[in-house]
């Protein structure tokens, strides 16, 4: 694997963790679940802004950036279920943060920081959507 | 540790993690299912010298980062065993210390950051957080400087670990870790 493709794979995951991350929001009430709502709009602005910086360094890097798929397939969680959809985004930040631990072993020192500064927010983010203390998050 | 490879598929991360694709592949490679992360600066990579590091590269760093280890692990135990109402959050982050050093060889020796005799649990448990930061802003900072990409995958994983654990130290403890 190589820089770039480390870049396109955490891109990749950043389009697929907007679709769902995006939908399971629309299942969540603010009014019945705020933290869980405010949680997952956090991860939703999270991920944007991941996504646009990965399209810039993937352009830097002279490539084309990979596109967002047609459609994702979306966990199953029931009407006001908001345990099933938090369990979905952890699943969803634990994903994206293993692409980000791909991205930091394939960059070079000098281009090393925000590959970095992804794992370290995406571990944070996991407590905030229920997950546990892990030993080796993005790992 | 520092040279071994970090095998992930990322068909196990962006299919299985990411619940699947509807209507299209996220393969990005189709010329392998479970690639082998090659060392930055190795072959196939386009940024780095061409050379793959030597273990030796990172060696001093490895030991700067167990220094950073055992300092954090000392000053968790003794104040584990100063404050035994507090036992049952310090001992987790000396079990975590214990994993993390084990993964990249041995523990030195270290004197720890001890809470003064009569400062509440406040105050214990924001003097342990802070020795946390400084040991995640360690692992981050080294996590940027290894020559080896999987020793550098492996810190970064290290430095999320203490920062997720620190919060369960509470609020007072919270403060002054990586941006």
């Amino acid at each position: 694997m190589t820089y770039v493709d480390a870049l396109q794979a955490a891109l990749a995951a950043e389009h697929a963790a907007l679709f769902v991350v995006g939908y399971l929001g629309a299942q969540t009430s603010e009014s019945a679940s705020p933290d869980l709502y405010d949680a997952l709009q956090e991860s939703y602005d999270a991920h944007r802004t991941r996504r646009d910086q990965l399209v810039g360094l993937v352009e830097d890097a002279g490539a084309e950036p990979v596109a967002a798929a047609p459609s994702y397939a979306l966990p199953q969680v029931g009407p006001g279920a908001a345990g099933q959809v938090a369990a979905a985004a952890l699943a969803v930040e634990r994903a994206c943060g293993a692409t980000y631990g791909f991205w930091v072993a394939n960059a070079a020192p000098a281009q090393r920081r925000p590959a970095v500064a992804a794992v370290l927010d995406s571990a944070r983010r996991e407590l905030a959507l229920g997950g546990e203390p892990r030993a080796y998050p993005g790992r | 540790m520092p040279n071994r490879p970090a095998a992930v598929s990322r068909r196990l991360v962006l299919g299985a993690s990411l619940l699947g694709v509807a209507g299209c592949s996220l393969d990005l490679d189709p010329t392998t299912d479970d690639p082998t992360i090659a060392p930055s600066g190795g072959p196939g990579s386009p940024v780095g010298t061409g050379a793959v590091p030597e273990p030796d590269d990172d060696a001093d760093l490895v030991a700067s980062v167990l220094g950073a280890l055992a300092v954090a692990h000392r000053t968790a135990r003794v104040n584990a065993r100063r404050h035994p109402d507090l036992a049952r959050r310090l001992r987790p982050l000396e079990r975590l210390h214990a994993t993390h050093a084990a993964e990249l060889g041995r523990l030195p020796s270290a004197s720890g950051v001890v809470a003064d005799a009569g400062e509440d649990d406040a105050a214990v448990l924001a003097r342990v957080g802070r020795a946390e930061a400084r040991l995640e802003r360690s692992l981050a900072d080294a996590a940027l400087e290894a020559a080896s990409g999987a020793l550098a995958q492996t810190l970064a994983a290290m430095a999320a670990g203490t920062a997720q654990l620190r919060t369960t130290l509470g609020p007072s403890a919270t403060a002054g870790g990586t941006p």
